[in-house]
């Protein structure tokens, strides 16, 4: 498999500022020192608990967020075996030169104010495709129609406002707009959680077969672990802008080591259980004032000595299948 | 059993200038006392609206068209109210005393502006209180709350105790703080508290948890739970959307679809072997742990409430529908001692 992006270190802080003086007064840790590789074609699943910082991670892959420290490596698909771009300090206007910026793209978390509420569905197609750096050959209006087709929508809602559509018409025409610009890589933040479970099943669907049929590389943002084994090949668990564990979606279920994993499983409600949850104790810490050593070793049950002191790094347990923790 | 609540034939519409929608039609069913009562279906389908109901809060173009909620009241054994045709008066006593409502997001139904323990105090300020005071302190402006709560300091320390029994941590530190200060979990916890100062016989939980991560869901769960084993409350009505979370709290389930009930059963049956086929496409379209097949979406949408089919409103999606379907609206009918289910294919 050819690597698509790579984050080398890659840290992000949010900086905050006292009220009056505006003096820094403390730094959100949202993400803290990722080494992760992205293959292309691949779906990426990457989950965690709100807070996490699995939107401020995907949001830095593809740039809409400057990160603090480390790189950021896109390979182009093109030119294969030759060097990578650092994407990681190139200017906005940078990255549209280099033809970078169409290819990175983002499905937004709240569909219904990810659309201009004044804009029909046809003008939210057309800035899309506008975007483009190269013009499209045939018409315009037939170019819209298209992207509308590739998500199971028609000509009759052309002419709609969001506001007149369901959520799932409103999901899908974010999906016709992203998927308007051909990007290469989307981010895909949360895309079902809005929805209703008998759309959400059409939605993952229709993702699914987009990806098989366009070749486009996922990463794939949710907290709903039960989702995951639809869409994703492989799953990055996060915990407190930490990787903590990277596996193959098969394995999820089954073979998962981390202790944070296994509480995340165990708190998922199925229908097939009958054993009753047994809830971990306290709550995710406060970025701004991380805990020493193991980030999670207040709420781990198998906390050791060594986990408040050092900080465990990701090793690899075998071909496909990454843990940070003392205890493996 | 006598029942805690029973809704009988429930009608609730919203005037819009399209027309007027038919949001809940004929919705009927009952809650023992000591059992969780959970509905579900998908947005819109007007489980939040019945819910709603039975604290006469529904918002302003919806009125309730017909129907009877009787509830029994705790304090006079034998002796049910009719919530429909309650004076304002009347339902300030039953408002949090007799039945509590935890919210759908923590967010907003949190007062920003107070402190978390005053918003707690005002529960308790509020009981027994007669229908003018209530009046009176509902136009305060509410940093002047504070100084007619915290003046009581039998209701500061009634609300740390509150919050103690709900597993909050440093509960003493909590109750000066705002509600932008704690967590998603710690807010859900704070609600909770406020909908127990009254200590309902009934408690509503609508949506409680579907804004939560599922390790909090499930710290939140638990709580429940353990409320309803001390017996601080008899009964809870639970709404959700999450199947796996309702098969696992609930006693008995209410599918809903589009306003109308389409099965009523005991959890582990309606799950294992569903009549109607709503229920049954809903089991099929949520992903699960411990399967290969893939998960099947129903096709089709929710259909207009303001101009619906004559027939059966599950018609369009169904793939079970006979002729009889087309036509008219089935009822909901007892299939067994244990199960409803409204579905003309199923008498055949």
């Amino acid at each position: 498999m050819n690597r698509f992006i790579q984050a080398k270190n890659l840290s992000l802080n949010y900086p905050q500022y006292s009220s009056l003086l505006r003096r820094q007064k403390n730094m959100i840790r949202a993400v803290n020192d990722i080494n992760l590789t992205i293959f292309k074609g691949e779906s990426l699943g990457l989950v965690g608990e709100s807070g996490c910082g699995k939107s401020t991670l995907g949001k830095a892959l593809i740039r809409f967020y400057q990160p603090t420290h480390g790189h950021i490596f896109y390979y182009p698909p093109e030119h294969q075996g030759s060097d990578p771009i650092d994407i990681s300090t190139l200017s906005s206007r940078h990255l549209k030169k280099k033809g970078i910026r169409h290819r990175l793209q983002m499905l937004l978390q709240d569909h219904s104010s990810a659309m201009n509420p004044r804009m029909t569905v046809m003008k939210i197609i057309a800035e899309a495709i506008h975007a483009r750096p190269q013009k499209p050959k045939g018409g315009f209006h037939d170019e819209i129609l298209s992207c509308l087709n590739q998500v199971g929508l028609n000509e009759t809602h052309l002419k709609r406002f969001p506001h007149e559509l369901s959520g799932g018409q409103r999901q899908r025409i974010c999906i016709a707009r992203t998927l308007a610009i051909q990007p290469e890589f989307i981010v895909l933040d949360e895309p079902s959680s809005a929805l209703d479970v008998s759309v959400q099943a059409q939605i993952l669907l229709l993702l699914n077969e987009i990806r098989q049929n366009l070749g486009i590389t996922y990463l794939f943002i949710t907290h709903n672990l039960l989702v995951l084994k639809l869409v994703c090949t492989r799953v990055v668990v996060m915990y407190l802008g930490k990787i903590v564990e990277i596996l193959d979606v098969q394995d999820l279920f089954t073979h998962a080591k981390h202790p944070y994993t296994l509480t995340l499983l165990h708190c998922v409600p199925d229908l097939d259980r009958k054993d009753s949850i047994d809830p971990p104790k306290g709550e995710i810490p406060n970025a701004s004032n991380l805990p020493s050593g193991c980030g999670f070793h207040q709420r781990c049950p198998y906390a050791a000595k060594a986990c408040d002191q050092y900080d465990p790094t990701l090793k690899q347990i075998s071909s496909n299948h990454w843990v940070s923790c003392h205890n493996i | 059993m006598e029942p805690l609540l029973s809704i009988n034939q429930l009608n609730i519409q919203f005037k819009s200038d399209r027309g007027i929608a038919h949001v809940v039609r004929d919705v009927s069913f009952s809650i023992i006392s000591g059992e969780t009562f959970g509905l579900v279906g998908e947005s819109g389908c007007g489980k939040s609206v019945t819910s709603r109901a039975l604290m006469q809060l529904i918002p302003y173009p919806g009125k309730i068209t017909g129907g009877r909620i009787l509830f029994s009241q705790h304090q006079t054994p034998n002796a049910s109210i009719n919530i429909t045709n309650a004076s304002e008066k009347e339902m300030q006593q039953i408002r949090g005393q007799q039945i509590g409502m935890i919210f759908q997001e923590p967010d907003t139904a949190l007062n920003p502006i107070m402190r978390v323990g005053d918003q707690i105090s005002e529960a308790f300020f509020l009981q027994n209180k007669p229908h003018f005071n209530q009046r009176f302190i509902s136009f305060l402006p509410d940093t002047l709350k504070h100084f007619l709560f915290s003046s009581k300091k039998a209701f500061w320390d009634k609300s740390i105790e509150l919050l103690k029994s709900l597993d909050i941590p440093d509960p003493a530190n909590v109750v000066s703080r705002y509600p932008h200060e704690l967590s998603g979990g710690m807010k859900q916890r704070v609600l909770i508290a406020i909908a127990l100062a009254g200590s309902p016989s009934l408690l509503i939980s609508d949506e409680a948890t579907s804004s939560l991560d599922v390790t909090v869901q499930s710290q939140i769960m638990r709580l429940l739970g353990q409320l309803k084993n001390k017996k601080l409350i008899q009964s809870i009505l639970f709404i959700t959307h999450d199947l796996g979370l309702a098969s696992m709290f609930c006693d008995r389930l209410a599918v809903m679809y589009a306003g109308c009930m389409c099965e009523i059963g005991d959890v582990p049956d309606i799950f294992l072997k569903p009549f109607h086929p709503y229920t049954h496409a809903l089991l099929e379209t949520i992903p699960k742990k411990s399967f290969d097949t893939i998960m099947k979406p129903i096709p089709g949408q929710v259909p207009d409430l303001i101009r619906p089919s004559s027939g059966c409103r599950f018609y369009p999606r169904c793939t079970r529908s006979i002729d009889q379907c087309k036509t008219s609206l089935p009822e909901l009918v007892p299939l067994n001692s244990t199960r409803m289910v409204a579905c003309w294919n199923m008498r055949h």
